[in-house]
């Protein structure tokens, strides 16, 4: 038997940066990955950075973790690919504009001045491309894009010199508590014990949680991205359109990215999704619409990544209701990307039975 | 144009041609997309318009090509010239582009017959002006009678390059020397399959002929050549390689290289069809059973795309898938297609007797992607063979995992030239075959597409 004090099921992103914080506190961790890293959401996401529009109940973890990524160099070595080019959002109608405003004013009586409210004129100095209707917009100035694969490889550098011990093609089979321990067995055999489990499972959350009988409001969902061939610099910010599913920037080569939450076909039995032309389609309207200057552009690769999309939209990043120990960090709904170095740090301080630096009330299981 | 079709080709080579004739001879209503703006493919590309002269000197693997296009012309079929397919989808679904419009259709059966490409193998200095595949100066001329002014250095291996050999210095083309890297063992391990080979004499003397031109027409013909690079500042100006383990160096302006065809499996792979690996000839092909039908029943492989067989078998290929088709669609009793199916196989059996000694014969040289570190492995996003062993150093596994992390097969050409070179890196690396590697993973659009296209396709009704 393999003993170790925190066992951790997933190393995608979430599941690295905890095991990373946790062998940094000297815990002995082994990090559980059913395929190899690098597959799905972690490494294949649109590479958003962004404090902005974020949910309320997520600003503080998303403020301290953007307190985390210029810092990345010194916390996992590797600056991840961030540039903090800004991240607007358009308001395209006096409606969206006021919904902005109102947004601003509350995130502001928080305590958080990180969103600033812009009018037309400024919209327009920083996405001159932007051709849609304008009645301003919001902007985050230090928020921004990063690499995600780039990002998921440091974390999992980090990890392993910091000790942990990864176990790739490890799908987990069986979760069992007695005696105070948890045993983890693998389908092809292998078996671990640790007096503390992490789920961060991602899009397979529910069904580890539910290896034990946790149930979680969670759905495995494929959004799809498209990506143009090389155009000349047009665009600095990542941008939004309020109301609109797009998302879009121009990363460093020149090539647009081009996002929004379309959705693609999925396969769970065989974890692979399928573009869906009418999707694409619907993407590619809503932007040469917004964007004339695309109408030039050439469409030369879409993919898509498997999401765990909670109830809510919100993250679980709890203990289970059932057996101590047992800790599910998952649920990111399609953006915890910018949050995970420092949703690693709060779980890694969970699963250790620290208070966590920030209150994780809003994303408890009784919440559903 | 109806929504929903019996068949829809995709290709409009031999396989494609002779599975059109065949399908729409038992009614069946056919649909043939095809790239190129006339039917032919690469083998017969262009071959409506071809001149005596050019029939002539293209001799009769061309010119036989001319009765499968007329005989496919006079029946009429549904065919789109010029037309790209860019998706297909499980359930018979296709998208494709003709004239800036695309359009989404669907097949109840579906026949992949996009045939062969030349084998992409980077090489220092692969990406300079002047340097081409042998293969692409034979299929330009085929379609705009452009030839080569200058002398050119041809290299590699394999019975095409012989063949476009043949054609160039019938078209007078001056050939400096031909750089041969068919590695000397090749022959006596070929030899156990000659007397299966000697079935077929015709065939073999094809050959056995083309080399004593080769040899009768005076061109340097450098054998053992086992590297090679080419050097130039902004194009092509020199041509290093290793012979018998010495170096030359040619000056030059144009280096044709041709490392062997392998089958196109994009569309393939972008359905998630299983496919197997080629230890000899170092490819993936789908797997089908005789018919060409895969594991899915709408999907069928006819053709080079199937496994590379040449251009006869291919239109036997392209037979048996309709044959199949026709007898699903209740369009061709079972018990006369019981009687149609041995004369087909029988006939395909004839024409493959001579490849296990001709693969055998050309199979490619081990060292073939044993790149220097600086050569640049992805063309589009320019990753270098270096980078990607890094990436290995540092304990990447699969070539997915490398594309997110290189961006090597993340261009336009969705890894078309570089996947098989990262598989064969990583697998060198590893001491595997490549065939426990997952290859690069194929979406729509499989070809580049205008986004004002993609906005604007035409969808089935019922497209969710």
């Amino acid at each position: 038997m393999n003993h170790h004090d925190v066992i951790i099921i997933g190393s995608g992103l979430m599941g690295a940066a905890t095991a990373l914080f946790l062998a940094r506190d000297g815990k002995k961790v082994a990090l559980l990955e059913k395929e190899r890293a690098a597959m799905h959401a972690s490494a294949v996401n649109a590479g958003g950075v962004r404090r902005i529009n974020r949910a309320f109940e997520e600003i503080p973890i998303s403020v301290a973790a953007s307190e985390m990524w210029p810092r990345l160099l010194k916390i996992v070595g590797d600056d991840c690919g961030f540039h903090p080019v800004g991240q607007v959002r358009i308001a395209p109608g006096e409606k969206e504009f006021g919904q902005l405003a109102g947004r601003v004013a509350k995130v502001e009586s928080l305590g958080f001045y990180h969103e600033e409210l812009i009018d037309a004129k400024e919209v327009k100095r920083l996405v001159p491309a932007y051709m849609g209707s304008c009645n301003g917009g919001i902007v985050a100035r230090s928020d921004g894009h990063a690499l995600p694969a780039k990002t998921l490889k440091a974390f999992i550098r980090a990890a392993l010199a910091a000790g942990v011990e990864l176990h790739t093609q490890c799908r987990v089979s069986h979760l069992s508590y007695r005696n105070k321990f948890f045993a983890v067995k693998a389908a092809d055999g292998r078996q671990f014990e640790a007096e503390a489990v992490v789920n961060c499972a991602g899009a397979w959350g529910k069904n580890i949680a539910a290896l034990i009988g946790d149930a979680l409001p969670l759905e495995p969902v494929a959004l799809t991205m498209m990506v143009t061939g090389r155009m000349e610099r047009f665009l600095t910010p990542v941008v939004g359109i309020h109301g609109h599913k797009l998302s879009f920037k121009q990363v460093k080569n020149g090539s647009v990215v081009i996002g929004g939450g379309h959705k693609a076909t999925l396969d769970m039995q065989t974890e692979k999704t399928i573009i869906r032309v009418a999707e694409i389609r619907k993407s590619s309207e809503t932007v040469r619409q917004h964007f004339p200057i695309m109408k030039k552009s050439t469409i030369v690769r879409c993919w898509a990544g498997i999401e765990g999309i909670a109830k809510d939209g919100l993250p679980i990043i709890d203990e289970s209701p059932k057996i101590s120990g047992l800790f599910h960090v998952c649920g990111f709904s399609a953006h915890g990307f910018q949050l995970s170095p420092m949703v690693g740090r709060l779980a890694a301080s969970i699963a250790q039975g620290k208070k966590p630096e920030l209150s994780l009330e809003a994303f408890s299981m009784n919440r559903f | 144009m109806a929504p929903v079709r019996d068949v829809i080709i995709i290709g409009a080579g031999p396989a494609g041609l002779s599975a059109a004739i065949c399908a729409s001879g038992f009614g069946l209503d056919v649909l043939v997309l095809d790239e190129q703006p006339t039917p032919g493919g690469q083998l017969y590309r262009n071959i409506e318009r071809a001149g005596r002269d050019t029939l002539q000197t293209l001799g009769p693997d061309y010119s036989e090509g001319l009765n499968l296009v007329q005989e496919f012309r006079a029946r009429g079929v549904d065919y789109r010239g010029g037309a790209t397919v860019w998706n297909a989808e499980t359930d018979g679904t296709v998208c494709f582009s003709e004239a800036g419009q695309s359009t989404q259709i669907r097949g109840k059966y579906i026949i992949i017959a996009i045939g062969a490409t030349e084998r992409p193998v980077p090489f220092n200095g692969w990406n300079l002006p002047g340097v081409f595949g042998a293969g692409a100066i034979d299929a330009n001329f085929k379609s705009s009678g452009t030839i080569p002014g200058s002398p050119v250095v041809l290299c590699g291996s394999g019975p095409l390059l012989l063949l476009v050999i043949g054609h160039l210095a019938g078209l007078g083309v001056e050939i400096s020397t031909v750089l041969d890297t068919t590695p000397r063992g090749n022959l006596l391990a070929a030899l156990p399959f000659l007397p299966r080979a000697l079935r077929r004499t015709d065939y073999l003397l094809k050959g056995v002929r083309m080399l004593a031109n080769l040899k009768r027409s005076g061109i340097t013909h450098t054998k053992n050549v086992t590297e090679y690079a080419a050097h130039g500042s902004d194009c092509l100006e020199r041509i290093s390689y290793t012979a018998n383990g010495r170096s030359h160096e040619i000056g030059s302006d144009l280096f044709l290289v041709h490392e062997g065809i392998i089958p196109r499996c994009d569309f393939t792979q972008l359905l998630g069809l299983k496919h197997l690996w080629d230890p000899v000839q170092r490819f993936w092909y789908p797997k089908t059973n005789q018919f060409g039908a895969t594991a899915n029943e709408v999907i069928y492989v006819a053709g080079d795309g199937a496994y590379v067989h040449g251009g006869i078998p291919a239109t036997l290929k392209g037979r048996l898938a309709a044959l199949d088709i026709a007898e699903k669609c209740q369009a061709l009793p079972p018990d006369e297609k019981a009687k149609m199916i041995p004369q087909t196989e029988k006939k395909l059996a004839a024409e493959l007797a001579p490849r296990p000694f001709v693969d055998a014969m050309y199979k490619p040289r081990t060292n073939l992607y044993q790149t220097a570190d600086q050569t640049m492995i992805c063309r589009c996003e320019e990753v270098s063979a270096g980078e990607i062993r890094q990436t290995i150093a540092e304990g990447c596994r699969e070539p997915n995992e490398i594309k997110a992390l290189t961006r090597c097969g993340m261009g336009s050409c969705q890894g078309r030239m570089c996947g098989s070179a990262l598989s064969e890196i990583v697998a060198e690396a590893l001491q595997l075959e490549p065939e426990v590697l997952q290859p690069l993973t194929i979406r729509a659009p499989v070809r580049n597409l205008s986004l004002v296209e993609l906005s604007e396709v035409a969808l089935l009704e019922n497209s969710d």
